[in-house]
């Protein structure tokens, strides 16, 4: 009976634990939400998707996945990929970016509340899907399989020559 | 704007995430401890302790390491909170299991984006396996 109450006793503290992070993040996301900084952030990453020289609407199924996690972010990759014509590259390469990273506020805090380094959490994260992201964007080149396969040839040919052009001047 | 109605909704979305949470981090909670206390997390544990030394971890984390991989973030947490860890290894397994999670269930949403599910376990397990392993030689 006593090792009942115990184990219910812990279970209890360790929802309050929870509860303690879980709330003010569902509010801290709400208020993001309507002061739009999510937009302000998704216009901060346009260097990032030049980097990666991915389509640019593709910054803000990218914030959206960082911020709110795979699923959402996964959702919104299927919104804007219809809305923009997003190339298959683009959403390979988004996905290896969100699967690596994903949700990273949420998951990093929760980590930290058991002690966790929440800076090494943070960074290994982000340094794991840009080294992926990264090295994937170099071994597919825009302008390979994935035309053959692709109606939207324009908008990955688009996105090359501005680059070229960028790095010609 | 930032007006009332955006705090309750917020405390709203909370309680629901928390529920969410609840209905699937509390039996694992109880597992572990189950396991806890009749001593089988110590045979699996003793188990694993080989591999898991090479991460600086003790082999109970064993346990924090299947079930992230496999079931995800809270119910790892679940198992976090019963099994004692100093501030380093608290730290890598937090790596290990941050980078790599659910891998079952989220490498299916992957799919769903035409995108290959084993190109992204493979990567996600790839870095947390390093990344763990670096955490420990550098800062254990």
């Amino acid at each position: 009976m006593n090792l009942i109450l115990d184990i219910f006793i812990s279970l209890l503290l360790f929802i309050w634990d929870m509860a303690k992070i879980i709330i003010p993040i569902m509010i801290i996301i709400e208020v993001f939400k309507d002061i739009k900084l999510i937009d302000k952030i998704s216009k901060l990453l346009k260097p990032f998707t030049k980097f990666f020289n991915i389509h640019e609407n593709s910054s803000i199924s990218l914030v959206i996945g960082i911020v709110f996690g795979l699923l959402i972010g996964a959702g919104t990759i299927i919104n804007s990929a219809k809305q923009y014509n997003l190339d298959k590259r683009s959403i390979f390469l988004i996905c290896m970016f969100l699967s690596l990273c994903h949700a990273v506020i949420e998951d990093t805090l929760i980590f930290a509340a058991v002690g966790a380094n929440l800076y090494m959490v943070l960074g290994s994260r982000i340094l794991a899907a840009v080294l992926t992201t990264f090295v994937l964007s170099k071994l597919i080149k825009p302008n390979t399989k994935d035309i053959l396969n692709n109606e939207n040839v324009i908008d990955i040919f688009e996105v090359n020559e501005s680059n070229e052009n960028k790095s010609t001047n | 704007m930032v007006t009332q109605d955006t705090f309750k909704r917020g405390f709203n979305n909370g309680i629901k995430t928390l529920l969410d949470l609840l209905k699937m981090m509390a039996p694992i909670y109880i597992g572990v401890k189950i396991l806890s206390i009749s001593g089988l997390l110590n045979v699996i544990a003793d188990f694993f302790t080989p591999f898991m030394s090479f991460f600086g971890l003790p082999g109970e984390a064993s346990l924090t390491l299947m079930i992230g991989y496999f079931s995800g973030i809270y119910a790892a947490l679940g198992t976090m909170a019963v099994i004692k860890l100093n501030a380093v290894q608290a730290t890598t397994i937090a790596i290990m299991v941050s980078i790599a999670h659910n891998l079952i269930s989220e490498s299916a949403v992957v799919k769903k984006l035409g995108v290959s599910a084993l190109a992204s376990a493979l990567a996600r397990i790839f870095f947390s396996v390093l990344f763990g392993f670096l955490y420990f030689r550098i800062f254990g």
